[in-house]
């Protein structure tokens, strides 16, 4: 079963015809492993897709839905908070995220959302 | 499905052909003696048509296995290695990709019965012989095999190993099949 991420590469490399093996080499990657991320054997790396963005030079959308689909593949996030405060919140956060309902995260996202863009 | 042979519905060596003979006339590949395994399987295959997904994986994940077709038809894997020679042309492990297509065409999505050491099953009702056979009938298809071919000659045109060339100048021999 493909992950997102792995669609989305397989996508890319219909666009630019190459194979695994093409791609694996223009991001310093082995076939085995891009297969892994593909397939949802391995997460992919926190740098992974922007490095996928810069070699392929993605831009807008097409970066935008990469980004998604690397996040939708992975299973677990990495935050390393540098003081005792930031430690404390992150902890918190880790333990209430997989407690909150569909609804209540969509409620999340909205007002981060908004939060982000000035009207 | 490599490695154990299991029991699987009786193959006559001759249906192999057919199927391999019509799998690459479907794909303007009947005058074409060297078969493009790899850009079938991962261009074709999984990229244009999606009907299966091509995977790599490295030797460690294989327990040395040098490729594997799910039962169910979904994927193909190969081992890196065999995955890299075949795309640079080593006969062995074009033969390896091909034999795996060949579990694919032939054996997924059916009861698959595990093959006991103390049956005697013949060859035509096994697995792995029948994927051998889709193998050499799809990379040496029999339309170009002449009775004064040698090794030397399948394997510059066909793309296989010496072993594979060998076997198969002595199977269609045996048949009376070389022209």
């Amino acid at each position: 079963m493909l992950t997102d991420i792995g669609k989305e590469l397989r996508k890319l490399r219909i666009e630019t015809d190459e194979r695994l093996m093409d791609m694996a080499k223009r991001l310093d990657k082995s076939a085995s492993f891009i297969s892994a991320v593909e397939v949802g054997k391995k997460s992919p790396p926190s740098d992974f897709e922007e490095a996928v963005i810069k070699i392929y030079q993605l831009a807008g959308d097409a970066a935008e839905a990469l980004r998604r689909a690397a996040d939708r593949s992975r299973k677990a996030f990495t935050i390393e908070p540098s003081s005792a405060l930031g430690r404390d919140t992150a902890a918190l956060l880790a333990r209430r995220i997989n407690n909150l309902s569909d609804s209540q995260l969509k409620e999340i996202r909205e007002i981060l959302f908004k939060g982000s863009k000035p009207a | 499905m490599s490695g154990q042979d299991f029991v699987v519905p009786a193959l006559s060596w001759d249906q192999i052909a057919q199927t391999t003979d019509s799998i690459r006339e479907q794909f303007g590949l009947g005058a074409q003696p060297y078969f493009p395994i790899m850009e079938f399987i991962e261009k074709v295959l999984d990229q244009r048509m999606s009907v299966v997904t091509f995977e790599v994986a490295d030797k460690h994940e294989m327990a040395n296995a040098e490729g594997y077709t799910d039962p169910n038809g979904e994927f193909i894997i190969l081992r890196d290695d065999v995955y890299y020679g075949a795309y640079a042309g080593d006969g062995r492990s074009r033969f390896t990709a091909a034999h795996e297509l060949g579990h694919l065409a032939l054996h997924t999505r059916m009861p698959l019965a595990r093959a006991r050491p103390e049956q005697s099953v013949p060859p035509f009702c096994l697995s792995e012989p029948q994927a051998n056979q889709f193998a050499a009938e799809l990379l040496m298809p029999r339309c170009f095999m002449m009775r004064t071919d040698t090794a030397a000659v399948v394997i510059a045109r066909h793309g296989v190993s010496y072993e594979a060339a060998t076997n198969r100048l002595n199977f269609l021999s045996r048949k009376g099949l070389l022209k």
